[in-house]
């Protein structure tokens, strides 16, 4: 998948990005990111918020990378420890195969 | 069996996080930074004592009643615990003894916030945990408050990589405050407040049962910033305490000046935490799909308020005129008439500050537009003509029902 990296902020030691995605992401990303070495958390909330989408968070160990985003969204925000171009490139590899 | 924050519930009848009896809400290291600076910028105030003995009285009321009961390893693991997963950062406690003893840390929430925002810092800031420390040792081995000593000897606001405490016995180097009296909760009805198609009520529970804890670090980064978990009453206490020595220093002048320091806070916080909120993808994915106008907007983010542990918020009458905003229970009541009694004036100042903001962010700042946060967005909206005014029409710390607050727009 195609994106465009979008640099936010600097917050503390980690810097903020916003990826905007050609495609909409699909839970069988979240499968991919399971499957290339990510901690994947997912919340469905559609029982409380019947409009909602699944959203999600996958991790590298030791938090050097967080990403946030939402089943059907073309948006996910990354946030990473400064100094760390190893897990932002996981990341963007991570993108390509899917 | 190790301590676990979340395993409280949340109230969702009253919309407050209590742990052993402190009331604990949800804020970001913007405002824990400037409300500190804040304070400590009046250099005519000796503010360190009660900035590290507001701490300290929290943590030690709360930590005797959690460790009821509990053998010594688990009393460490519980005050270390709750001090990670309320995102202040990392400690081990279980290195001290009665005679006190050193503790050192690389994790450090106020350490790092306060050198990112505001530059290296000359002195060790880091109070609260100094606060924290002393509590959690007066507890941990049944000391009395007055008791014990803490000195901060360094600080990652300094540049260090470790961040050192020293705890002993000896007469209290910080302030020790009387015994906070009780306060009740008030009954109330705040009905329906919101459109039907905006689901408040789930908006609400839903974020109250994300899993916001510190990390391996201590840390909470969420919505683009840094979350804690902090005690009510600290705020309160630095508050109230800052207040009432303003006062007594300059009368009337002083209350003039800690509330618009106070209310400026609340706009800090309205804009980094709320602003990241409303630009988040959790947002996006949530809630957002239900909203339809900028008045959505509005009463979407009170929802969220209600999962922040602040008390209930509503919203009514909102339109790009303004709104009126009702809370029932706000913690800095609450905190007020526990610490001081009756108010003789308004004191909820963050509500104050962070209900205008809500109204600047959205129509003011167009923040459906994913806005990038910058210093001149801030001064633009809090500070520019089209910012809201606002007004307190009553308080619960003065012996009202709720608390009435009028945003609207400037004349």
């Amino acid at each position: 998948m195609e994106f465009e990296r979008f640099h936010q902020r600097d917050c503390l030691h980690r810097r903020h990005y916003r990826y905007c995605l050609t495609k909409e992401l699909s839970s069988s990303f979240l499968d991919q990111a399971k499957t290339s070495g990510f901690e994947v958390y997912k919340l469905d909330a559609s029982a409380l918020l019947p409009h909602s989408k699944v959203i999600f968070k996958l991790s590298l160990p030791g938090n050097s990378l967080h990403v946030s985003g939402g089943i059907g969204l073309r948006e996910v925000e990354v946030s990473v420890s400064r100094g760390n171009p190893q897990a932002l490139a996981k990341w963007e590899e991570l993108l390509a195969v899917v | 069996m190790s301590f676990e924050l979340l395993n409280t519930p949340y109230d969702l009848k009253n919309h407050r996080f209590d742990l052993s009896g402190e009331g604990m809400v949800l804020h970001c290291h913007h405002y824990n930074a400037f409300l500190q600076r804040s304070i400590m910028d009046a250099e005519y105030i000796d503010s360190v004592p009660f900035l590290i003995g507001a701490a300290a009285e929290s943590v030690y009321t709360q930590l005797k009643g959690l460790f009821q009961g509990k053998e010594a390893d688990e009393r460490f693991n519980i005050a270390s615990e709750l001090y990670r997963q309320a995102g202040f950062g990392t400690l081990d406690f279980s290195s001290l003894s009665s005679e006190g003893g050193k503790l050192a840390t690389k994790n450090s929430h106020y350490g790092v916030a306060w050198n990112v925002k505001f530059g290296t810092s000359e002195r060790p800031v880091n109070f609260f945990s100094s606060g924290f420390c002393a509590g959690a040792y007066a507890a941990l081995f049944n000391l009395p408050l007055e008791t014990v000593q803490v000195n901060q000897t360094t600080c990652l606001s300094q540049g260090k990589l470790e961040e050192t405490f020293e705890l002993g016995q000896g007469d209290a180097n910080f302030s020790v405050f009387e015994q906070k009296k009780e306060v009740v909760i008030k009954e109330f009805s705040a009905g329906e407040w919101a459109p039907g198609h905006i689901p408040v009520a789930g908006i609400t529970e839903t974020v109250s049962k994300m899993p916001l804890v510190g990390n391996e670090e201590g840390l909470m980064p969420v919505f683009g910033v840094y979350l804690t978990r902090m005690y009510a009453d600290y705020y309160n206490r630095i508050s109230f305490e800052f207040e009432r020595i303003m006062e007594e220093l300059v009368g009337e002048g002083g209350i003039a000046v800690s509330s618009s320091l106070f209310i400026e806070a609340g706009h800090v916080c309205a804009f980094n935490t709320f602003g990241g909120i409303m630009t988040s993808t959790e947002w996006d994915s949530l809630i957002k799909p239900a909203l339809q106008t900028k008045e959505d907007w509005v009463y979407a983010m009170v929802a969220v308020v209600n999962s922040l542990g602040w008390g209930t918020w509503t919203v009514t009458n909102v339109s790009e005129e303004g709104a009126d905003f009702e809370l029932f229970n706000d913690y800095e009541s609450l905190g007020y008439e526990s610490m001081y009694g009756v108010a003789k004036h308004p004191v909820s100042y963050l509500a104050l500050g962070a209900a205008a903001g809500i109204l600047d962010l959205v129509y003011v700042g167009n923040v459906h537009e994913k806005p990038e946060f910058t210093e001149a967005f801030y001064e633009r909206l809090f500070k520019g003509d089209e910012a809201y005014a606002f007004e307190f029409l009553s308080c619960r710390a003065q012996g009202d029902a709720s608390t009435k607050i009028k945003v609207s727009k400037s004349s």
